[in-house]
């Protein structure tokens, strides 16, 4: 029986360093989250018939699965994505795993200025996600220099300060815009705090982009990434343009963190968990990291959602919410390991 | 070796100063690497060394005077071509948890990468000879944080290595290490400079290990450079007594020369 155990313990750790077998399980979870999601709600579709009501329009759950579940799970897949693999960036461009693109003040400088958007140029739904974009890059710029004001480094300290000024200041304004524009703009409480609630292909459409290009381009970058990792007189000797490298990887970042924060509002916290949990199973390298958590954060957010509507049926509770209580608990527990 | 070498990287007039500090840590300094030698720099603290280093590798602007390798001015060069001639190793450099240590070498290609970075067969080969060439083919799984300092040490030389520099700027490379290991990485680094050619030049703290690697020395003092040559002209009593203000007695035997430290020297002397 202990030899088994053992034996078992071996082949574990054989096993979980590698990429593959995590690919293996983010796909599994994402899948299996995914089909079950397809299948619960108001209108139950047993899981033999979800081939039937997908691919027949004439099927009596054809609309409930085709026009409204399947599209609210590639909405939560590609939000979930883009902010992990923006967290993983702003977490490599700062140094420090604690960093995400919601305690940056990317999602809140993204958040106004998609709200603006929605309620001053309701009509340009395209350009949403662009304009989200040149928000969350001024709110990261921000941050970063001030926290990087007269120093090399940014110490995690002044990182995280400097974000809780800009995010105060930028969920101030969403809080004016929402009130003032209560009949243009989405409720107050389900923007700032992160929902899927009612997305649909227009979303899907509108984020598909963004999300693939910036995945795309952080994927060509890995390298490049990996020499952040190390201080700035190694990473400059081996020829890298370390100032140009980090404001590249800040775009980036900024660019997916904008696309979700148009689609989902503010959901906290994926950003911070995912990246954290892939570097623990295989390292911080990015050909790995960056992929892995695509893969975990769009899994976890399908999961999430999946839980957040279907938990306190009829009742349903926001996803970025449902989230934080997730990872809120795990920032603590992060803080107290990691932080001298 | 013959004489007389050609010089591989010059700097003329060089002034430097950190980014927010109000005065030059490095003054009107001409200094000049000569191809295949190694060369060995020295001072008290605050002398300037790792900046002069610095500066030699392009890592901070020069306010005044300029470096150039071989017959082009260092800072025209693109970034990337400067590092295919000239690699640093920094003091201590930073590893990330969980880097390991073929992926840390990887790094080293850097400047030969194309826009994706894809590994071509030439850069797996660099990365596998620097990985068998400082003997780190059991250890390329590991974790650069979780090796021993001196296993550590050899990680970051494999990944400058496999740069395929002409030029090795390294700044006090035995620091933090017990004697055994840094005995282990001098003679590594005089193994690189004899079998592979390359110009070392590096900061040193201990003037006995200078003596016995340097082919040629540089005594910085107070930012401006007081000497330069053969160790033996340099390592002088009246040296040790203007630059340290330390009382010496200097043997050579057999062509070892020794610096035994007698005691603070007279301060009147030290200016």
């Amino acid at each position: 029986m202990e030899a088994a155990l053992s034996n078992l313990a071996l082949v574990w750790d054989g096993w979980r360093r590698r990429p593959g077998f995590w690919a293996a399980i983010w796909t599994g979870i994402l899948l299996a989250a995914a089909a079950l999601s397809l299948t619960r709600g108001a209108v139950h579709v047993p899981l033999g018939e979800l081939g039937a009501a997908l691919l027949q329009p004439a099927h009596p759950s054809h609309a409930v699965v085709w026009d409204i579940r399947l599209p609210r799970i590639l909405a939560a897949g590609l939000t979930g994505a883009a902010l992990a693999v923006a967290g993983a960036l702003l977490q490599t461009v700062v140094r420090n795993p604690l960093a995400d693109s919601g305690l940056l003040g990317v999602n809140a400088g993204a958040g106004v200025a998609a709200l603006f958007g929605l309620i001053f140029l309701p009509a340009a739904v395209a350009a949403l996600p662009f304009l989200a974009f040149a928000g969350g890059l001024a709110a990261v710029a921000l941050v970063l220099a001030v926290s990087w004001a007269g120093s090399q480094t940014a110490s995690p300290l002044r990182i995280v300060l400097s974000g809780v000024a800009v995010q105060a200041i930028l969920f101030a304004a969403i809080g004016v815009l929402t009130f003032v524009f209560a009949d243009r703009a989405p409720a107050f409480v389900s923007f700032t705090v992160g929902s899927l609630n009612g997305t649909g292909w227009r979303e899907v459409r509108m984020a598909t982009g963004p999300v693939a290009l910036g995945l795309v381009l952080a994927w060509t970058v890995t390298r490049p990434l990996d020499l952040l990792l190390l201080d700035d007189d190694s990473a400059g000797g081996v020829g890298l343009a370390v100032r140009r490298a980090r404001v590249g990887a800040s775009c980036l970042a900024a660019l997916l963190a904008a696309a979700a924060v148009s689609v989902a509002g503010l959901v906290g916290f994926v950003g911070l968990v995912v990246p954290n949990w892939i570097r623990i199973a295989t390292g911080p390298a990015h050909r790995t990291l960056i992929p892995l958590s695509a893969l975990g954060g769009a899994a976890l957010l399908v999961l999430a959602d999946l839980a957040a509507r279907t938990l306190a049926a009829p009742v349903e509770l926001p996803v970025g919410a449902f989230l934080a209580f997730l990872g809120g608990p795990y920032f603590l527990v992060l803080l107290w390991r990691k932080l001298p | 070796m013959t004489e007389p070498l050609q010089p591989l990287l010059t700097a003329r007039g060089l002034h430097l100063r950190h980014p927010r500090s109000d005065r030059d840590a490095v003054r009107d300094l001409h200094l000049e690497l000569r191809q295949g030698e190694i060369l060995v720099i020295l001072g008290p603290n605050g002398s300037g060394k790792s900046t002069a280093l610095a500066g030699l590798a392009r890592g901070l602007r020069p306010r005044a005077g300029d470096v150039s390798l071989g017959a082009h001015p260092a800072w025209g060069l693109s970034r990337r071509a400067f590092a295919r001639r000239v690699a640093r190793l920094p003091q201590e450099p930073a590893c990330p948890d969980g880097l390991t240590v073929e992926e840390l070498v990887t790094g080293g290609r850097h400047p030969y990468a194309n826009l994706l970075g894809d590994l071509r067969p030439a850069d797996r080969a660099a990365v596998r000879e620097a990985l068998r060439w400082l003997d780190l083919e059991d250890l390329r799984g590991r974790a650069v944080a979780r090796l021993s300092g001196g296993e550590r040490r050899r990680a970051w030389l494999a990944m400058t290595l496999c740069q395929g520099a002409d030029v090795l700027l390294l700044d006090e490379p035995t620091a933090s290490l017990d004697l055994k290991h840094q005995c282990e990485v001098l003679e590594l680094l005089a193994r690189i400079n004899r079998e592979r050619g390359v110009t070392l030049g590096i900061v040193l703290h201990d003037v006995d290990q200078a003596a016995r690697l340097a082919h040629r020395v540089a005594i910085l003092h107070r930012g401006r450079l007081y000497r330069a040559g053969p160790p033996r002209d340099c390592l002088t009593r009246e040296m040790f007594l203007d630059v340290y203000g330390v009382e010496t007695r200097i043997t050579d035997e057999a062509g070892a020369l020794r610096v035994q430290v007698l005691g603070p020297g007279d301060p009147t002397r030290s200016l």
